[in-house]
């Protein structure tokens, strides 16, 4: 469903959060991604749906690819750039000169001409084959935020049908009949014309959460979803998320409950300094830790 | 948000549509910018401005078959607005001929012969001199005191050569010069406590000394003649001011004045007759 | 005391207060339309403001920024000055529009200054938010970011508001017949022939609109409030 190839994520003040990130995700597969804070999970889940951009490396949903193709991960594209042939040229491997340019980063302008025409011409091409616009992939992602982030100038009933009608997925009126049906499923019903400053946490998140469904999303991700909740709240969002898993919704949670994660994923990804230091089976990862730093981490944790 | 969009799409469109309309409607018009505080020649009778300009550009109206519109003003851009020729065709205002003045507009011959006046409580220390039969006050009776004049105004150009610039009469004593918007309205807030002495045009001096609640006085400004010479009057002469090469029209106003200036059997102009008129002094 | 007594002559003649209320309404005339084309052109830089740095919209941002820096540099009269007697000189030209445009302008820069704040102070969650729904950047900034915005900045577009009904005053200064302009000529000598006291009554008119504003907003503010609490 998501595939993210060789993820490298810098931020403008020149802090590397993801240093080469690769991870797959199955339809119908939940994926909790654990690991202490700052170490770059929620950037990992937000470059998914490109609300981070990544530096290098690609996002794939599906076959189509989000972002720029990065050359780094093709080797045809390396193959037609000026530097490889004159790295060639100079006497050296071919195999020995891709290891070199992907080791030392030697494509200068990656995404301009100063490759060669060849480069920039299956470069293009890659891009137009496989590309997809990000407004439109985004339809298919839902989005679930620490901070809820409900439309405050809106109802709750216009906070899930604005996006579908805008969007010209449904007609208001079919709109509105899913999202009353929605609301229905999480009880709130009669929370349908009130503004959100008026809902308590849990209510806020759930209501996020049936926004996101609203658009009949292939894949949903999750950023902390409990984390900005009191505790008393923090039940409710969770079966929410339990019933999501029980019908075969794919998702991407970045979570600290442990408890949940187990419970409920089918793959835990541990992620630490920017990388994937393990990932594996909820049994393989709380019952089974090789790494070293995961195994502290439960310890802590746990 | 659209609505608001619309409306302020609308409206620009309709002020488009006046825009054009206006500068279609060209050519039936002379378009004469003034400064309508300067009673008698031109003051407001309400929202509508009289006086003894408007009168004589109305003459000039009708000999040339068009209507008068007027534009009022800061007195201090009516030159500019002639001599460009963009929004105005002449400027009434009775505007002094000066020779930087001509330099930018054609001025049409000369309808009034004004003397600088100076205003003054009735109780003002000014001293006066009496000559010939005329009560009059020289510059150098002026010093020490604070001056007001109307921005712009020939007072106001007299007042800054003598008070101002090198060689000035007054030039370097203790004056403060105040420079007002309307002469009147100094007169009825100011002369007397903040303000010593106005400096204006014979008629508006006349006119405010006349319809002030106040007791005020009015004088002719004298230099002080030199090597012997009798003391003489400040004297200017007003004019149309109208644009550069519209000879149309500054024929058109010549003719009219003619007409006007000629003396009838009690040696009295038809000028000086609106004028008093516009005074209520006849 | 004659100052009363004054003020009793000129609310009770008919024809002054006839010239006062003629001025009033072109104050207002000027005022309304020049604070809707503040609106307009303030929103416009704010957004152009706030706009992502890219090549296509660097001349945009270069304009927008010398507009702000001219305008809240010079004088309002200067800016009305210039606007009568060097752009707009046009014979016939309705001096209204004039006035509006140049208030309208000069009002736009303060105002988009105000709603950039405003738009800023918008939890980036909400574009965030709107954003990971597939919704492009202009849908929501339009339909999630500026009605919040607005809320924010409703308090400082009504000062400016506020400012920009007492700052018509100076039309007078080209010759409009404004609420000033009829005090000023009901104080010509022909008229009252003292100033204090037409000045004094225009004032209390400002004061009667600015008061009535103030009110309006306040509502205004309120009913947007509606999200905020119920």
């Amino acid at each position: 469903m998501i595939s993210v190839k060789n993820i490298i994520k810098t931020f403008e003040d020149g802090v590397t959060v993801l240093k080469g990130v690769d991870c797959h995700i199955e339809k119908g597969e939940v994926v909790a991604i654990i690991g202490p804070s700052g170490s770059g999970k929620s950037t990992l889940l937000r470059c998914m749906n490109l609300l981070s951009v990544p530096t290098f490396g690609e996002v794939w949903l599906k076959d189509k690819l989000l972002n720029p193709v990065d050359p780094y991960l093709h080797t045809e594209v390396i193959e037609a750039s000026n530097t490889y042939k004159k790295l060639v040229a100079g006497g050296m491997d071919g195999a020995d000169a891709i290891v070199k340019i992907k080791k030392e980063d030697l494509l200068n302008e990656k995404f301009s001409a100063a490759e060669g025409k060849e480069y920039k011409a299956i470069l293009k091409k890659l891009y137009k084959d496989n590309h997809i616009d990000i407004n439109v992939a985004r339809q298919k992602m839902g989005m679930v935020f620490q901070h809820f982030n409900l439309f405050n100038n809106l109802t709750v009933l216009d906070n899930l049908t604005l996006a579908p009608v805008e969007l010209k997925l449904k007609s208001k009126e079919e709109a509105e009949k899913n999202a009353m049906a929605l609301l229905k499923r999480i009880g709130l019903e009669d929370k349908a014309n009130v503004y959100p400053s008026t809902l308590s946490g849990g209510q806020k998140q759930r209501i996020a959460i049936v926004r996101a469904l609203a658009m009949d999303p292939d894949v949903m991700l999750f950023d902390e979803p409990t984390s900005a909740l009191d505790p008393e709240m923090v039940g409710e969002v969770l079966d929410l998320m339990k019933q999501l898993a029980a019908e075969g919704m794919t998702m991407v949670i970045v979570t600290h409950e442990m408890g949940f994660a187990r419970e409920v994923a089918d793959k835990i990804v541990f992620i630490d300094e920017g990388i994937i230091k393990e990932q594996g089976t909820p049994d393989e990862i709380f019952n089974h830790p090789k790494d070293p730093r995961l195994q502290d981490f439960l310890s802590k944790v746990l | 948000m659209k609505k608001i969009i619309t409306l302020i799409l609308a409206l620009t469109m309709l002020l488009g549509a006046t825009l054009t309309l206006a500068s279609c409607n060209q050519g039936g018009e002379i378009y004469v910018q003034t400064n309508a505080y300067f009673a008698p020649f031109e003051y407001f009778d309400g929202t509508e401005i009289v006086g003894v300009d408007v009168e004589i550009m109305e003459k000039v109206g009708d000999k040339m078959g068009k209507d008068i519109v007027w534009t009022h003003g800061d007195f201090g851009i009516i030159i500019d607005t002639v001599a460009e020729g963009k929004t105005a065709d002449c400027g009434a205002a009775g505007i002094t001929i000066t020779p930087e003045r001509a330099d930018k507009v054609d001025f049409s011959k000369p309808y009034y012969t004004s003397i600088q006046y100076v205003i003054l409580p009735a109780d003002s220390d000014v001293a006066t001199k009496t000559a010939g039969g005329v009560t009059y006050v020289v510059w150098e009776a002026l010093e020490g005191k604070t001056v007001a004049t109307q921005t712009d105004t020939t007072g106001w150009i007299y007042a800054d050569a003598e008070i101002d610039c090198e060689g000035g009469v007054l030039y370097g004593t203790e004056n403060t010069k105040h420079e007002a918007v309307d002469s009147a309205d100094v007169a009825s807030e100011s002369l007397g406590s903040t303000i010593d002495v106005i400096i204006v045009d014979q008629l508006p001096a006349q006119y405010i000394v006349e319809n002030s609640s106040k007791d005020f006085v009015c004088y002719p400004l004298y230099y002080t003649g030199k090597d012997g010479e009798p003391d003489a009057a400040v004297e200017e002469q007003y004019a149309i001011a109208v644009t550069k090469g519209n000879t149309e029209l500054l024929d058109a106003i010549n003719e009219v004045l003619d007409e006007l200036l000629v003396k009838d059997e009690n040696g009295q102009t038809e000028i000086e007759k609106m004028v008093m008129a516009h005074m209520g002094m006849n | 005391m004659d100052f009363f007594k004054d003020i009793g002559v000129l609310v009770t003649n008919e024809k002054y207060m006839g010239m006062l209320f003629e001025g009033l309404g072109t104050t207002l005339l000027i005022s309304v339309f020049a604070a809707l084309l503040g609106l307009l052109i303030g929103t416009l830089v704010a957004i152009v403001g706030i706009a992502q740095d890219s090549p296509i919209m660097k001349l945009p941002k270069l304009i927008c920024k010398i507009y702000v820096t001219i305008i809240r540099g010079t004088p309002m009269a200067l800016q009305l000055f210039i606007m009568a007697y060097t752009i707009f000189a046009i014979r016939g030209f309705p001096k209204e529009i004039t006035a509006i445009i140049a208030f309208g302008i000069n009002s736009g820069a303060y105002v988009s200054e105000n709603i950039r704040a405003g738009i800023l102070s918008v939890d980036i969650g909400q574009t965030e938010a709107g954003r990971a729904l597939g919704l492009n950047g202009r849908t929501t900034l339009i339909k999630i970011v500026i009605p919040q915005a607005i809320k924010n900045v409703i308090p400082a577009i009504g000062n400016e508001l506020i400012a920009l009904i007492k700052e018509t005053s100076i039309v007078s200064m080209i010759g409009m017949y404004d609420l000033t302009q009829a005090a000023k000529i009901i104080g010509a000598g022909n008229n009252m022939a003292s100033y204090v006291v037409p000045m004094t009554v225009a004032a209390c008119f400002y004061l009667a609109i600015v008061y009535l504003l103030t009110f309006v907003i306040k509502i205004i503010e309120r009913r947007l409030r509606a999200s905020d609490k119920r």
